[in-house]
């Protein structure tokens, strides 16, 4: 798609000139009590006191609460068991670990997510009015929200929904004609989860703006910020100045329609920040290690995040692309649709591992299945006695026990790899081939990332770029295999110096705003590993 | 003049097109201790630096001491300091001036042309006397080996290092056409003689995408009098976008880092986008240089806020320049914020 126009937003601005918000504000005493439950025990296990595990669980908790805020969910009872059980436990596990207090904050959001559950999602009763009344009086419109959240609208609406019908992306807005409407759900936010680009608000591309947003859900109260004229912080503690004084900015002007529905009775009528809970939750302090991320969704299941700025090995599929292998910027120049080319380069033995496809994870797997199965708290102890202190560690082994999917879910690091086998193989030191079994197995995990072998090999600027020229000569090979598959392998021809293959991942969608262990960049990681770090 | 954008049926030139290029025009020229920085952001992504610049092109090409005829001889003598002294000696290749630490910010391969030498390739000759200010070249000769020329500061107007521009045209075959520029801003009085003269005192710096993406989005844009069809791209004269054979703007590539000429400080800096203006803003060539930056508003928080929080820095030492803002208030759609440093 190419950009729009200049003179078509400009053209459009000038028609325009006024702006409408019709803002559908819900709320609902069942799903109030719920919010309300699991915000209590959100915040009650972030005490000062509370170890790293509790924190982890907190967060987890902090991301479902947050999806059914900010997405039209059609939602099950199952979904709250999903949320908490598999999360805290069962509510003797948790009045155990926690205390009575938490308890009955659990029964009471297990009690309201039981009588919300046996209605229909009043959002989605909204939404569903909302579309039908654009498409009757034949109103263009667009839905903007992450992609995994698109099948939740599309089951709601009166009418099929087209792809033209989505924007995911800042890149996306960028790129779009006007349009009539925009329908967004949730609050209006630049960060964390629903967030939406500030141009949302200082530069349309749709006349109106149908929000539907959960009572007590606060737009940020900068949105719409814009570099020439930034909020001032008043002095006298009122109300922000929209204008520095050193500004001209000829912005739209919008004026706002609030139109409410249901009851909450247990809700504050006023509305308060410190009860907002995605205000609140957006305040999380980040660990100092952490860093602001690009997620590159590769499928369903996994994405791969990297630095903002990072200059990516990758291919264009387009045949009319000036340079099919390039290295580019994600969300920039990396698009939807281009594949990361991930080296896999070697030039030591990779013994058994180049020959089988993941039959040492199997193995492996097939073990901690079986720990997880007899006593996940125990096995995530004796990983963090042995110094595994990775941040939601129980999460983390649930997802390197699933099968091998694109890449093999394993740890990150080596150290933790080993540990990890050695407390799951026996004689895993021994060697098979000439190399300990664990470090055979490691490598077939490092293969199955596109990880260069040889470390530090790929960060030599030369090695790069006669990867590049080589993968240059691979063009032809490379578009008739991308043709038929997402993800493949591709085999350096021998005569060439380097030895290996390369990795071949296609983007399925980038998202920005996220904010992540430096640790975790540059890895393939389950989505649900990756939405905690929405920021 | 007529417009069109992306291949839309042509059209009277639109507010936002004017704006932007009288915005450039008028904006002032170079003061010593009035270092100015502007920020004009824009509803979508567009060619709106690439208009800015050509408004100050214009603006350029109406002053009569806006080109590098003057100083041409120590430009010259600069570079073959460099050369002599650094380059020809220098075993780090490619060329790294920051790993080397030289101070320079390109490498000079002593190779220039002259139209006194059919444009044969001259090579710096190592008896060039710097104390002297005599600057020598070496020709290629039939027999006898390389003949050395010594030119005089008014020959020397006829060389060039290779890759840029000459100073000015030998013969006005090849000069820029004033048409496009003069019937874009009412009233311009071009100096004919700088349509046959290169500039290097403004700096487009592009995108941070590449100097192809650059290339790309001005050309989008087009212009057309009753006889002939201008692309924006090619009217900035950029060396190498147009068959042009001097250049009036010198092109910075954010994505390398690297200008087109060797050496510079513009007097004027126009940066394509967020990324092109903060480098822009760190390099040490354009600290004396007025700084204008162009963004959009449609990218994302962290972007934007980079952008507001170097605003804001400027803030301590600069001061709002209300009296330009006020005479030239943005059409709907564009906000403006520009800053002039404060006077002791």
């Amino acid at each position: 798609m190419k950009p729009v126009s200049a003179s078509r937003i400009f053209d459009f601005l000038n028609y325009q000139q006024d702006f409408g918000i019709e803002r559908h504000e819900i709320a609902s005493s069942e799903f109030g009590n719920l919010r309300r439950s699991l915000f209590q025990i959100i915040r009650q296990l972030r005490c000062d006191s509370a170890d790293q595990e509790t924190l982890d669980l907190s967060y987890r908790l902090q991301a479902s609460l947050s999806e059914w805020l900010t997405v039209p969910v059609s939602f099950h009872l199952s979904m709250f068991k999903a949320a908490t059980n598999e999360t805290l436990g069962s509510p003797d596990a948790i009045q155990a670990r926690w205390g009575v207090g938490i308890r009955n904050l659990y029964n009471m959001a297990a009690h309201a997510a039981e009588n919300f559950a046996s209605t229909e999602n009043p959002m989605r009763q909204t939404l569903n009015s909302v579309i039908g009344g654009l498409c009757a009086e034949g109103k263009t419109f667009k839905i903007y929200c992450y992609r995994r959240a698109r099948p939740h609208f599309e089951s709601l609406s009166p009418v099929p929904l087209s792809d033209n019908s989505f924007l995911h992306t800042t890149r996306d807005y960028r790129e779009t004609e006007p349009f009539d409407a925009l329908i967004k759900v949730g609050p209006l936010r630049s960060r964390g989860w629903g967030s939406v680009p500030d141009a949302i608000r200082s530069a349309p591309r749709f006349a109106t703006l149908m929000q539907v947003v959960w009572a007590g859900c606060g737009d940020e109260t900068d949105f719409g910020y814009d570099p020439v004229s930034p909020p001032q912080i008043p002095s006298d503690g009122g109300a922000p100045r929209d204008n520095a004084p050193s500004t001209i900015r000829r912005t739209p002007h919008w004026s706002t329609t609030v139109i409410r529905s249901g009851e909450d009775p247990g809700a504050d009528t006023d509305y308060t920040a410190e009860n907002d809970e995605l205000s609140v939750f957006a305040t999380r302090s980040n660990p100092p290690e952490s860093c602001r991320a690009v997620l590159l969704q590769i499928n369903k299941e996994l994405g791969i995040l990297y630095r903002p700025l990072s200059r990516v090995l990758s291919f264009d599929p387009d045949l009319n692309a000036r340079e099919p292998i390039d290295v580019r910027l994600p969300g920039e120049t990396l698009r939807e649709g281009m594949l990361i080319i991930r080296s896999v380069v070697s030039d030591v033995n990779l013994g058994e591992a180049e020959a089988g496809e993941g039959s040492y994870s199997q193995v492996w797997k097939r073990r901690l299945q079986e720990e997880l199965h007899a006593n996940a708290d125990g096995f995530c102890r004796l990983l963090r006695n042995e110094g595994v202190n990775l941040s939601s560690l129980r999460q983390c082994v649930r997802n390197w026990a699933k099968p091998t999917s694109t890449v093999i879910h394993a740890p990150h690091h080596k150290v933790h790899f080993q540990v990890l086998i050695q407390l799951l193989v026996e004689n895993a030191s021994t060697d098979v081939h000439g190399v300990p079994w664990w470090q055979t197995a490691w490598n077939e995990v490092r293969r199955s990332r596109g990880d260069a072998i040889k470390e530090g090999f790929l960060e030599s600027e030369i090695v790069q770029e006669q990867l590049i020229t080589l993968l240059r000569g691979l063009v032809p090979q490379i578009r008739e295999q991308a043709l038929s598959r997402p993800h493949f392998r591709l085999a350096i021809p021998s005569g060439h110096e380097a030895k290996g293959e390369f990795l071949f991942l296609k983007v399925a969608s980038i998202e920005e705003g996220f904010t992540v262990p430096q640790d975790e960049l540059n890895n393939p990681l389950a989505l649900s590993v990756i939405d905690q770090w929405r920021a | 003049m007529q417009f069109s954008e992306t291949d839309q049926p042509w059209r009277p030139i639109p507010e936002w097109v004017n704006y932007l290029i009288q915005f450039g025009y008028q904006w002032p020229a170079a003061e010593p201790s009035m270092k100015r920085i502007a920020l004009i952001s824009m509803p979508c992504d567009s060619a709106a630096a690439g208009l800015i610049t050509l408004g100050a092109m214009i603006r350029d090409l109406g002053n009569a001491t806006a080109s590098n005829v003057n100083g041409h001889y120590g430009y010259l003598l600069k570079y073959a300091k460099q050369f002599l002294g650094a380059c020809s000696r220098c075993d780090l290749h490619p060329c790294q001036p920051e790993k080397k630490g030289c101070g320079y910010v390109k490498r000079a391969d002593g190779k220039m042309r002259s139209s006194q030498f059919a444009n044969r390739s001259l090579t710096i000759s190592n008896r060039t006397d710097f104390e002297a200010n005599q600057l020598a070249l070496e020709y290629p000769r039939a027999h006898d080996g390389p003949g050395v020329w010594q030119p005089s500061p008014a020959a020397a107007a006829t060389v060039h290092i290779c890759g840029e521009p000459p100073p000015v045209l030998g013969a006005s075959n090849g000069a820029l056409a004033p048409e496009p520029y003069s019937y874009l801003i009412d009233g311009v009085n071009i100096q004919h003689q700088n349509l046959s003269r290169s500039y290097s005192g403004l700096c487009l710096a592009g995108r941070a995408s590449g100097e192809n993406t650059s290339r790309d989005t001005y050309a989008t844009l087009r212009f057309c009098d009753a006889e002939k069809t201008y692309r924006l791209d090619e009217m900035l004269t950029v060396s190498g976008w147009s068959g042009a054979a001097v250049s009036r703007v010198l092109f910075y590539n954010s994505r390398i880092e690297e200008a087109d000429r060797y050496a510079f400080s513009p007097e004027l800096v126009v940066a394509d986008g967020d990324a092109a203006f903060l480098k822009a803003a760190g390099r040490t060539e354009f600290q004396h240089s007025d700084l204008l930056g162009v963004i959009h508003r449609v990218m994302e928080r962290e972007k934007l806020e980079t952008i507001g929080n170097k605003m804001a820095e400027w803030r301590q030492w600069y001061e709002p320049d209300l009296e330009f803002e006020a005479h030239h208030p943005p059409p709907y759609g564009i906000g403006l914020s520009i800053l002039k440093k404060r006077q002791a």
